[in-house]
């Protein structure tokens, strides 16, 4: 409830009319019924025509009335404002409250104190807002100009006040933006500065693989594909940072004898993923991008992580590459070997040798092996692609694949680094890509 | 008794006697043939008066003429030495012997014996000296000098046993009637016949139309009406034309009314504030430094000044000035026509009357139209056709009475702008804006009832009478709320919302009509040998009723000024329609005997039989009986005759038996309503019907059995008039609901399981007497008192309001707490029982009678802490007059009261809530924290907390109880009647001016403001009103 302690004015009019007033119905007029005044306030004038008695009253403090003159059935008032300090606006009522009559009221409206300039001197976004606003104070036209083009006013001219949006793209690069907008008023520039803050990445994509979970195990367990069906298998669709998917290539081996076994996927005791008969043409394929931007930057150093197990009865010389202007390029420094073997994985004997280009060597089955390494795109990319792909057809144990067999299997997962010779049963590991500051 | 007093007692009679002695003289009309002089004179009374209808007749009758309206006769061929013989109705015949030549005049003398009062007992009319039951009587002498708008209110006090409680003044209130208290926790009001028609209300009789009225008060009288009588009979009879009549009378009245008395509440808005501030710093626990927790200090002190101001959010709103006017007017004009020769007598008579409220837009208005017609074909054969038709109006605000709103509103809420717009109120409730805005209520009654009989005398001592009354009844109301919005008072295009309860336009119509056709056929045997006196009537009746009502309506109608169905949202249709009927058919018969006028038997018995009962438990059968003795007549009393006129002994025991228990309480009725279902669509009502009353097919008759025992004493030539009466009334065979298992489903039916006990007494005396020619006075007086015990319940307890029904004790006792006075300090609090945990210093304290052991148990409990704490019915009914008469000029007051009765102060006069006003009363009474202890330990009143106060403070207790006698002068009349050479000089019969002041005065202990007679709710009035009247006739 509002608790009006004393009401500051009052008037009270008996109006001594003429007789034939007497009888007439009661009315009572305002000449107007609102004004608006400028802070610095000043004196207003209106007339209230009537026949009965009235009181007036108010209760602002800022409001002093006089009655000017009484003429009749009509008395003018004036009306004092005096300037209001404050930066808000603020109003005020006058009642007129009559006998018999509906009551009138004058209300009155007064602007705060108008500061000149812009609201505010300094805005920071983050690299991905796109908007910023700012408001024009003052009175009178007004242009505003940002030094960066990037940065759109909307609008960029007004009369008086005005709120004003700034529009701009994200920021992807890895350094502050900042932009200075100039306010001309009155031939006075005011100016504000925004910086638009650099992106603050560091990890790309990242694979959060429980490898135990039943999810990944059911799915990849059930699937089923033939040797001379050349595509992709999805294993894991989902980064828990960043875009991208995991999928594995299969080439297609249709000239190739096997073992009449088939192709198809196995889960591993550990939940591991399996390839059974695969080849050098086959391929893990990762592809690593983020919202944070449309396309993956060139020329920022990233790196590769992944702990895994991709070997078993097949290749231990593995190939980590990076697609960079189209062009598959080793992300670690590649070495060369010559191996040679006697005996297909058919049984049929034979010599065979082979000298092999890796970057990336098992030493032995069953072990988990961090494979990291360290690369810079030339050219920027929608997703940033990592293919892991088996380097030799030399099996790890010295036999030659001389057909598709079931001992050539490759598996994904990801795992903790093996500690010596002892497998730690952690499966939680991550596969992620992230650029190097 | 003066005689022009009596001629209205007497008209019954005169209808029957001297009509035949007119007819008996004119259809002679051979004795034109004898030769003789022309005879004429006057006949004068007493005083000199012309009097106009005597029969001048010769001794062998064959000679005869009227005296007109100045008392002159003439005859022609009068033989010379006749004997000439006058005879009027009610004095003694005189004769005398003409010359042949000059004047014969004549000066009657009252024959104090045919004078007697006449009684309607019912199918009858006796001697009132020769009743032997209990039948109290008025005429319409009484009525005519007190001159109150309705019979109810002209009744009470006028007759002992007669309890007639007023609903208030408000235009068509009436009254509830008892006859001798309670008879049955049911339906307690009596049978009412008009000419032998039952009617529901007596104010649906014209009151310048009756006769007389006589109230059948024990089984002995009224068992002849049986199965309807149990509560007693009131018989109305309308006036009819005498023989001789050719006259047309007018009367006028205009009335100012004005309430009694208001009770004034503290509606000025410091106090007010002040009160509401002390109330919720009380209900916070008197917290320190929370003395305004509504109103701040400086808001209310400045409030005054704010308001000289800024009246708008100030308001000092005078809403008993706004709503209430000081004054209301009444006026109402009666025309009679009356003709009567010997073949045909008509009456016929037409009033209008139009009554005002206090308030705005209630009103009342009726048109009485009757015509009562008798037809003498010849002496056997007699027919009357009567006729009458009631029209009502009644206009009320659908907001209801404002009366309690106008007293108790806070000033600090506008009803209205200064422009008249409706403004808020109090947040929305303003019952000003509902008053005026709101909507209206119309009730619209039309009775018509024909009463068509045919008599058939075969011989001078046996009448056989067949009667078909029929009575059509219709009624309309067209209740319709309005919307009632309301705008900010500057903009008065801001709605703010809308009045609460008037947010909506909402049509209700009522269309109801009932038939009712009762058939009668009488025999009556009348016949004295020597001095043995026999009536013997025996008669058959029969009566059927049916009753159908039609409730559409609609809310959210589009135009509030358009209350029709037209009109209605065709989304927010609702319709209600019942019908019931009932009948009975009955016997019933009565042998009265009296030998030599000094013993008296009556024996009545009447058999009923009821469609409210099934086939096997229908029929019912009321006897009574009753014995009379007049002592005075004996021999060995002679010697006293010259003080004792009068002394009757009469005892009497009958039954009687009450039907209205319901239309179908033996049937399995099946009840329609809209029953929750699961559908399709979730939840949906669905039509559905029940069973739900348990049928008890042997449910049958309530019956009354009364004994009286009473005499009646005349001394000094009957100018002391004495009777009295003790009776004991059991009712047995009430309806009481049985307790069932609750897993039956169905209601607790009702079977015929209670008794009730009612003793009581009556006294009235009166004296009557004259000085001189010039001077008469008179006064009268009447007590009764009676007391209704409960019998046997069946083991149940009824609660109801602040009352109990209980075996041995009385009805509709007071029950609950015994207060022990009011807590003064948080000790005594803290070491006392308690009925629940929050009370504190300043709440009622009550005394820890019990527990669940028979001792006391530390707390109160509505289980054991509750006691009978008195008697709820009023005891010591009295009422009287007293007038007085000097030629023309009559005073009279009347007077009534109630001698004991305890009465439960209301809520409405002690207590404030958040938006009424406190009551004036409890100022500077009741406790509070600002009193010194010396002033906290005389409060009579608790203190303002309303939190304690409805579960603590205002629960039934003895605190509450208080005296409710009073003594009311209800009707003061003062009249004068204009000599008759005046009257007589302006070619008019009769001239009389009144003054009459109704309920000027009343003496009692309610609260200042209050009447005895107002509702516990405070929202009716007893008006006290000043009528100018004007009679006259020509």
């Amino acid at each position: 409830m509002k608790i009006l302690s004393r009401l500051l004015f009052i008037t009270l009019i008996a109006m001594m009319t003429a007789c034939s007033d007497d009888d007439a119905a009661p009315y009572m007029e305002l000449s107007h019924k609102e004004a608006a005044l400028k802070a610095d306030g000043g004196t207003i004038t209106m007339t209230v025509t009537s026949n009965v008695r009235y009181v007036v009253n108010h209760s602002s403090e800022w409001i002093t009335i006089r009655e000017a003159a009484n003429e009749h059935n009509v008395t003018t008032f004036t009306i004092d404002v005096s300037a209001n300090e404050d930066y808000d606006d603020r109003t005020g009522r006058i009642k007129f409250i009559g006998d018999g009559v509906t009551p009138k009221a004058f209300d009155i409206t007064q602007r705060g104190v108008v500061p000149t300039g812009v609201s505010v001197k300094n805005i920071t976004v983050e690299a991905g807002d796109t908007e910023a606003a700012f408001t024009v104070l003052g009175e009178g036209p007004w242009t505003a100009v940002a030094s960066n083009p990037d940065f759109v006013l909307t609008p960029s001219s007004g009369d008086g006040r005005t709120d004003v949006k700034v529009s701009f793209p994200r920021n992807q690069a890895m350094e502050d933006v900042t932009t200075t907008i100039t306010v001309s008023i009155d031939g006075k520039n005011y100016t504000l500065t925004i910086t638009q803050a650099a992106l603050d990445l560091t990890l790309i994509t990242e694979w959060a693989i429980d490898a135990n979970s039943d999810e990944y195990k059911q799915t990849w367990g059930a699937m089923n594909f033939k040797k001379s069906k050349a595509g992709f298998i999805e294993a894991y669709a989902n980064p828990t940072t960043g875009t991208g998917s995991i999928r594995f290539y299969n080439s297609d081996k249709s000239d190739r004898p096997d073992d009449g076994k088939g192709m198809r996927t196995q889960t591993g005791t550990h939940g591991d993923l399996m390839i059974r008969g695969c080849v050098t043409t086959d391929y893990w394929l990762l592809e690593c991008g983020n919202k944070s931007f449309d396309e993956v930057p060139a020329g920022m150093p990233m790196r590769f992580e992944f702990t895994g197990h991709i070997y078993s009865s097949c290749a231990g010389h593995w190939m980590a590459e990076y697609l960079d202007g189209g062009e598959w390029l080793p992300i670690m420094t590649p070495k060369t070997v010559t191996l040679t073997a006697t005996e297909g994985l058919s049984g049929a004997s034979g010599n065979w040798s082979e000298t092999v280009t890796y970057n990336y060597e098992y030493p032995k089955d069953g072990i988990y092996v961090l494979f990291e390494g360290t690369f810079t795109l030339k050219n920027p990319c929608e997703k940033v692609q990592i293919r892991l792909r088996p380097a030799t057809e030399i099996a790890v144990c010295g036999k030659y694949i001389d057909q598709i067999s079931q001992s050539t299997c490759t598996r994904f997962t990801a795992q903790h680094p093996h500690d010596g010779d002892k497998a730690v049963k952690e499966y939680n590991q991550t596969v992620k890509l992230e650029f190097v500051k | 008794m003066k005689s022009h007093k009596m001629k209205s007692f007497i008209d019954t009679l005169r209808k029957a006697s001297a009509t035949i002695l007119v007819m008996a003289a004119m259809l002679s009309p051979g004795a034109a043939t004898a030769q003789g002089s022309t005879l004429s004179g006057t006949v004068t009374d007493e005083t000199d008066e012309p009097v106009v209808g005597a029969i001048v007749a010769d001794m062998g009758g064959k000679l005869s003429a009227m005296t007109d309206i100045d008392g002159k006769y003439s005859i022609k061929n009068v033989p010379a030495g006749s004997e000439i013989k006058v005879t009027y109705l009610g004095y003694k015949p005189q004769q005398a012997k003409w010359t042949g030549h000059g004047h014969l005049d004549f000066k009657l003398q009252p024959d104090v014996q045919m004078l007697e009062e006449t009684v309607v007992i019912g199918y009858a009319t006796v001697k009132k000296k020769d009743l032997t039951g209990a039948v109290g009587a008025i005429g319409s002498d009484r009525l005519e000098k007190q001159r109150s708008p309705n019979l109810s209110t002209a009744l009470q006090g006028a007759i002992p046993g007669l309890d007639i409680t007023r609903s208030g003044s408000m235009p068509g209130a009436g009254g509830t009637i008892k006859v001798r208290g309670v008879t049955t926790m049911g339906d307690s009001s009596p049978l009412i016949l008009v000419d032998g028609t039952p009617v529901n209300d007596i104010d649906n009789v014209n009151p310048d139309d009756v006769e007389s009225i006589s109230v059948l008060k024990d089984a002995a009288a009224a068992s002849i009406y049986g199965a309807r009588a149990a509560a007693g009979v009131i018989l109305v009879t309308t006036k009819g034309a005498k023989e001789g009549d050719l006259k047309i009378s007018y009367n006028g009245e205009f009335s100012l009314m004005h309430a009694s008395s208001f009770p004034d509440y503290v509606v000025d808005p410091v106090r007010h504030m002040q009160i509401v501030n002390e109330t919720r710093w009380n209900e916070a626990g008197n917290p320190a430094g929370g003395e305004y927790p509504t109103y701040s200090k400086d808001y209310i002190e400045s409030y005054m000044d704010n308001h000289f101001y800024d009246p708008i959010d100030y308001p000092l709103y005078d809403w008993r000035d706004r709503i209430l006017r000081s004054t209301a007017p009444r006026t109402k004009h009666n025309v009679s026509l009356s003709y009567g020769n010997k073949q045909v007598k008509t009456r016929i008579s037409a009033s209008y009357e139009k009554t005002e409220a206090l308030y705005e837009g209630s009103d009342y208005q009726r048109i009485f139209l009757r015509a009562n017609n008798t037809i003498k074909f010849n002496d056997n054969w007699t027919a009357s056709v009567d006729l009458s038709m009631r029209h009502s109006i009644k206009n009320d605000p659908h907001s209801g009475s404002p009366i309690r709103a106008a007293l108790s509103y806070p000033q600090i809420y506008a009803g209205t702008y200064p422009d008249g717009r409706i403004a808020a109120g109090q947040s929305g409730t303003n019952l000003e804006g509902a008053l005026l805005e709101g909507g209206t209520k119309k009730n619209t009654m039309d009775y018509l009832t024909g009463k068509i009989s045919l008599t058939y005398k075969p011989f001078r001592f046996l009448t056989i009478q067949g009667t078909v009354t029929p009575t059509l009844s219709f009624q309309k109301v067209k209740d319709m709320r309005r919307a009632v919005p309301f705008y900010d008072a500057f903009d008065t295009d801001q709605l703010l919302g809308y009045v609460v309860g008037y947010e909506t336009n909402y049509l209700l119509e009522t269309r109801a009509d009932s038939r009712a056709l009762e058939k009668s056929l009488t025999a009556t045997f009348d016949k004295e040998f020597g001095i043995h006196s026999v009536n013997v009537l025996a008669g058959y009746e029969d009566y059927t009723y049916d009753y159908e009502v039609l409730k559409p309506g609609s809310n959210g109608m589009t135009l509030p000024d358009y209350p029709y169905l037209d009109n209605a949202n065709k989304n927010q249709l609702e319709a209600l329609g019942s019908a019931y009927e009932n009948a009975y058919r009955s016997f019933f018969g009565r042998v009265m005997y009296n030998f030599d006028r000094r013993y008296f038997i009556q024996a009545n018995i009447r058999g009923d039989g009821s469609s409210r009962f099934a086939k096997k438990h229908r029929w019912g059968w009321f006897p009574s009986a009753s014995i009379g003795w007049r002592i005075s007549n004996e021999k060995f009393m002679e010697h006293l005759s010259p003080v004792l006129s009068n002394l009757m002994l009469r005892a009497s025991y009958g039954s009687l038996g009450n039907e209205r228990i319901g239309n179908y309480p033996y049937q399995a009725s099946v009840s329609l309503n809209n029953a929750i279902m699961f559908g399709p669509k979730g939840p949906q009502a669905v039509t559905s019907g029940a069973q739900i009353a348990y049928a008890v097919e042997d449910i049958t008759w309530e019956s009354t059995h009364t004994w009286d025992i009473g005499f009646d004493l005349g001394l000094l030539n009957n100018r002391l008039d004495l009777t009295a009466d003790i009776y004991y009334k059991k009712t047995k065979d009430m309806l009481i609901a049985t307790e069932i298992p609750l897993f039956i489903g169905y209601n607790a039916p009702e079977v015929n399981a209670g008794d009730m006990n009612t003793r009581g007494w009556e006294v009235k005396v009166s004296w009557n007497d004259n000085i001189g020619k010039d001077w008469t006075y008179g006064a009268g007086f009447n007590i009764s008192d009676s007391r209704s015990k409960m019998g046997n319940l069946g083991g149940k307890v009824q609660y109801s309001g602040n009352c109990i029904i209980r075996e041995g004790d009385e009805y509709m006792a007071f029950y609950g707490y015994r207060a022990d006075g009011i807590y003064q300090t948080q000790e005594e609090v803290d070491n006392s029982a308690k009925l629940i945990a929050a009370v504190g210093p300043g709440d009622i304290r009550f005394k820890d009678l019990g527990g669940a052991d028979g001792t006391p148990d530390g707390k109160i409990d509505t289980t054991y802490d509750r006691e009978v704490l008195g008697s709820s019915l009023p005891h010591l009914l009295f009422g009287g007059y007293i007038n007085a008469g000097y030629k023309g000029i009559r005073l009279s007051a009347a007077f009534n009261g109630v001698g004991r009765q305890k009465v439960r102060m209301s809520e409405a006069m002690v207590r404030q809530s958040s938006f009424r006003a406190a009551p004036e009363i409890i100022m500077g009474k009741y406790w509070s924290v600002y009193n010194t202890p010396e002033q906290n330990l005389k409060a009579e009143y608790p203190r303002l907390n309303n939190a304690t106060g409805e579960k603590n403070n205002y629960e039934m207790s003895d605190f509450w109880l208080m005296d409710g006698s009073y003594f009311r002068v209800k009707n003061i009349n003062l009249s004068y009647s204009f000599p008759k050479h005046l009257v007589n000089a302006i070619r008019l019969n009769n001239l009389r001016v009144y003054f009459n002041v109704e309920d000027p005065f009343c003496f009692h202990h309610y609260p200042k403001g209050w009447d005895p007679e107002v509702n516990s709710g405070g929202t009716n009035y007893i008006a006290t009103s000043y009528t100018f009247g004007l009679d006259f006739s020509f």
